[in-house]
């Protein structure tokens, strides 16, 4: 055994020690989070990371604690549920094989995990293409390392982090290509409807990549009329796949309606298309070369990065160019691609977009690209993320440069230099979700819904943030959606809750300004209790303010003492109350005319209004 | 005997005035006030004590007030860095006549940004909580219930406001507004653009970050609409314009500034 174990050790040498000092590589840019896996999640408390964590809880918890289907739940807007597209399903679909790990060490171990995966595939696609381990292990290293790699971790986008289908999918192509295998082709095409459905971004960048490259590598003499069709049936079978299930996803996201013209009048008439990119998610061109650049704000902080590719990177780069110039310049060509893009729909120099002299905006390529994505799926909206496809082809590039295992100190300090130069600090950002660990007691009692009161009076993003992270913690169900953006669409349940008259005496004590209870609320625990709603909890902001004594008397006063209370926290189980079947019918009707009275006037969940007044009004 | 009586009666009467002059020595009013954020209504206590050569924060102690406010906003680790090193400062420099191993500030800050920063040290300590502070009159607008209501609820207005007014390209060489109209003269070494819109003249800030109002009559009922004039920070000022515009159904805040000394920004709704 010990014997059989040494001679595979032998065989696999390489791929061994490559594949540890990826891992290596990846503990050393996330130090020190492997020292304190379940303290903090990696990702800026700025970005996107607490929605990441709530969709690796809610995958898990809906399979595991509610034995159902995660995409349609009623773990939100409850009662009536929701059809929730899975943003992140195939970190979604590993956290359901991990249901024991802590939620943050989960989070911390699939980012190290899916940074690993994109050495290791890195190393593969660099190996394929300059035919050398030093090469892989080159591309591998760059990748892993690269400022777009640390920012996908950053902003705590989850789908981001599968970078890795990139060099996977090029890999493919690059065996297709040579080999002519129609399973090669297929490998492209099953990559193309992976990384997709898994994200949608990293998806349309290797279907830019393989197109480039196929473009600028379509020649093969008498073979290339059967290396066209190949091209051609891959990505049909990938389209058809794709197409469905991407207008499926603007259409649960209701990313708006184009009107009944055809694609190519749509892209090149004005049918008052939006611009969907905000000058900050654009990049500017010195901002690939300028190291240690400082963010200018807290969205800058973090939205800000992944954009410094470094000199090191690039001089590599312009080796392998130099060295091989024929394998090299179509990956120059993805580069490019990526860049021109990353710039989105206008020029932008400084924050503002750059006029002609008729003061017309310079448009980009983007601006029509995104109005073909709109009228197919859904225009992208941080053009910046296009700079993936220039990581990879600089690693590609850089793969190239040498044989020599001179290489192999150079492209670490190359990574080191990145490291040092992009804008994003190091040690990388954590963030904290918010202590509610006193909700903890609820878990398991029962399957009753929760109130989530700060939520029900005023649902802003830092109410959100806090209900996010205190769902995770008692595991119930939610009245409300506390996901941004999607929670204009479904607020059915935020309506049931506040068309009790229960919720709205408990308004001016939750506010600290006095209040008055009345003597019984029969009519709205029958009504709540009905419906499945079993306990109400009221959070502060991130625990900075103790709660006023007003609320915890008025709720303790209707439900008996606390189940749970801790700084700015507490959790109350909804007194049980019996009633007539005639009783439940007449209060049911009066609260359904109470909530058609609120969905009519319930202000800012809809879409913006009509016309607007004259400002002299 | 309270730490305070023990130490008046070592010092004489001039020992309060003292302590506060090495609080403010000790740099310990300004790391309160970045604590406490660029605006608002603030009323808390900071508990801390002193372990060997540092300075433990141990709580900040708040309740939210009936008009909004009340925690300090800027607790980040940076600030809270500062807040103990100005503390340890503190403790050095009493060292040599009052000495103290635990201590509790009550903060309380008014609208105008008045702060009073109360130190209890020692035996003084116990019993100390935030309800013994006083409260100031009245709130600030900007964390008035009815606003952080009104911005929750024009979220969705809010999305293409923010992206118009990104969108918009601001290097217009002039610009002008007269009778509800603003004119924006875009010129190069060509030829010049002028582009006409409907607007509406919201407000001024300040370089002191005070946020005045210029219309007639308040734009709508709530108090952050009827206060002639508050403090407010640059990104708070951006937001209420954005607001504004929002709720006028407007399509995107103009701003630009009015006067370079002292520095004037003036906002306006502007619909295309």
């Amino acid at each position: 055994m010990w014997l059989k174990l040494k001679w595979w050790f032998e065989d696999h040498r390489w791929g061994v020690l490559q594949t540890l000092w990826f891992v290596l590589l990846a503990i050393l840019l996330t130090y020190p989070m492997i020292l304190y896996p379940n303290s903090a999640a990696l990702g800026s408390p700025r970005a996107d990371g607490m929605k990441h964590l709530w969709t690796l809880w809610w995958m898990r918890s809906s399979v595991w604690e509610y034995a159902s289907f995660p995409y349609q739940t009623d773990l939100v807007n409850y009662p009536i549920g929701m059809d929730l597209y899975p943003i992140e399903p195939l970190n979604g679909l590993v956290a359901l094989f991990l249901p024991w790990m802590p939620l943050i060490a989960l989070s911390n171990f699939l980012a190290l995990g899916n940074m690993v995966l994109t050495g290791i595939t890195g190393a593969w696609f660099g190996r394929l293409l300059s035919r050398s381990r030093v090469g892989g292990f080159v591309a591998g290293t760059l990748l892993e390392g690269s400022a777009v790699m640390a920012f996908f971790i950053h902003v705590g986008v989850g789908e981001l982090h599968h970078l890795w289908w990139l060099p996977l999918g090029l890999g493919c192509q690059l065996m297709a290509r040579k080999t002519q295998e129609w399973k090669w082709f297929l490998a492209v095409a099953l990559c193309l409807v992976g990384a997709m459905l898994s994200c949608f971004y990293l998806g349309f960048f290797l279907a830019l990549s393989v197109l480039t490259w196929a473009v600028f590598t379509g020649w093969k003499g008498r073979q290339t009329p059967k290396l066209v069709l190949q091209y051609v049936l891959a990505a049909a079978l990938s389209i058809s796949i794709v197409i469905p299930v991407t207008k499926s996803f603007a259409s649960s996201y209701k990313t708006g309606s184009v009107p009944e013209i055809g694609l190519m009048n749509y892209i090149t008439q004005n049918h008052g298309q939006p611009v969907t990119d905000p000058p900050a998610a654009r990049l500017e061109t010195r901002q690939l070369l300028s190291p240690n650049r400082e963010s200018q704000s807290t969205e800058d902080a973090a939205y800000g990065g992944g954009r410094y590719l470094g000199w090191m990177a690039l001089g590599l780069a312009l080796v392998g160019l130099v060295r091989n110039p024929r394998k090299a310049a179509p990956w120059l060509a993805v580069a490019a691609v990526g860049v021109v893009f990353a710039f989105g729909t206008y020029w932008t120099v400084g924050g503002e977009e750059v006029r002609t002299a008729g003061g017309i905006r310079l448009v980009m390529p983007m601006f029509w690209l995104n109005r073909g994505l709109g009228y197919l799926a859904e225009p992208l909206n941080f053009p910046i993320r296009f700079l993936a496809m220039t990581a990879v082809a600089i690693s590609a590039m850089a793969a190239l440069a040498s044989r020599s295992k001179w290489a192999i100190p150079v492209v670490m300090l190359a990574v080191l230099e990145i490291s040092w130069g992009q804008m994003n600090p190091y040690p990388w950002k954590r963030f904290y979700p918010r202590q509610a660990s006193a909700l903890s007691v609820m878990r398991g009692v029962d399957d009753k819904a929760v109130i989530d009161l700060a939520l029900a009076v005023r649902s802003d993003m830092e109410n959100r943030y806090n209900a996010l992270g205190t769902q995770i913690v008692h595991g119930h169900k939610l009245h409300a959606v506390p996901v941004e953006r999607v929670e204009y669409f479904a607020r059915e349940g935020q309506i049931f809750v506040q068309a009790t008259q229960l919720f709205r005496d408990l308004v001016p004590f939750y506010e600290n300004r006095g209040g008055t209870m009345q003597s019984e609320y029969r009519a709205d625990l029958s009504v709540l209790q009905d419906a499945g709603f079993g306990w109400i909890v009221v959070g502060y902001r991130n625990g900075a303010e103790r709660m006023p004594q007003g609320i915890v008397d008025a709720l303790s006063q209707l439900c008996g003492p606390p189940v749970a209370k801790d700084a700015g926290i507490g959790a109350w189980k909804l007194p049980e109350v019996t009633y007539t079947d005639d009783e439940l019918t007449l209060w049911k009707n009066q609260h359904r005319l109470m909530m058609e009275a609120i969905s009519l006037k319930m202000p800012g969940m809809g879409p913006p209004q009509g016309q607007p007044p004259s400002p002299n009004n | 005997m309270s730490w305070l009586t023990t130490q008046v009666n070592t010092h004489g009467d001039g020992f309060e005035a003292r302590l506060i002059d090495t609080l403010q020595q000790a740099g310990v009013y300004d790391a309160v006030f970045n604590i406490c954020g660029p605006f608002g209504v603030r009323r808390f206590v900071v508990r801390f004590e002193s372990k060997g050569h540092t300075i433990d924060i141990t709580e900040i102690e708040t309740l939210p007030l009936q008009y909004g406010g009340g925690a300090p906003q800027a607790t980040t680790p940076q600030n809270m860095k500062t807040l103990k090193h100005t503390l340890k400062t503190l403790k050095h420099k009493m060292s040599g006549w009052a000495t103290w191993e635990q201590g509790v500030l009550g903060v309380v800050r008014n609208c105008d940004n008045e702060m009073q920063v109360i130190p209890f040290f020692d035996s003084d300590v116990e019993g100390i909580s935030v309800e013994h502070l006083p409260t100031p009159p009245q709130g600030h607008p900007l964390e008035d219930r009815a606003y952080l209501h009104l911005k929750a609820s024009v979220q969705a207005q809010l999305e293409p406001v923010f992206m118009n007014t990104n969108a918009i390209s601001h290097d217009w060489k002039e610009w002008e507004i007269d009778e509800n109209i603003l004119t924006l003269v875009y010129e190069d070494d060509i030829e010049s653009t002028v582009e006409r819109k409907r607007c509406q003249v919201l407000a001024t800030l300040d370089q002191d970050g005070v946020w005045a109002w210029q219309v007639s009559e308040p734009l709508f009922s709530e108090e952050v609409f009827c206060w002639e004039y508050f403090l407010c920070d640059w990104d708070s000022a951006v937001e209420l314009g954005m607001v504004c515009v929002a709720r006028l159904n407007g399509t995107w805040l103009f701003y630009s500034l009015v006067s370079t000394d002292p520095q004037v920004t003036l906002f306006v709704a502007v619909w295309d």
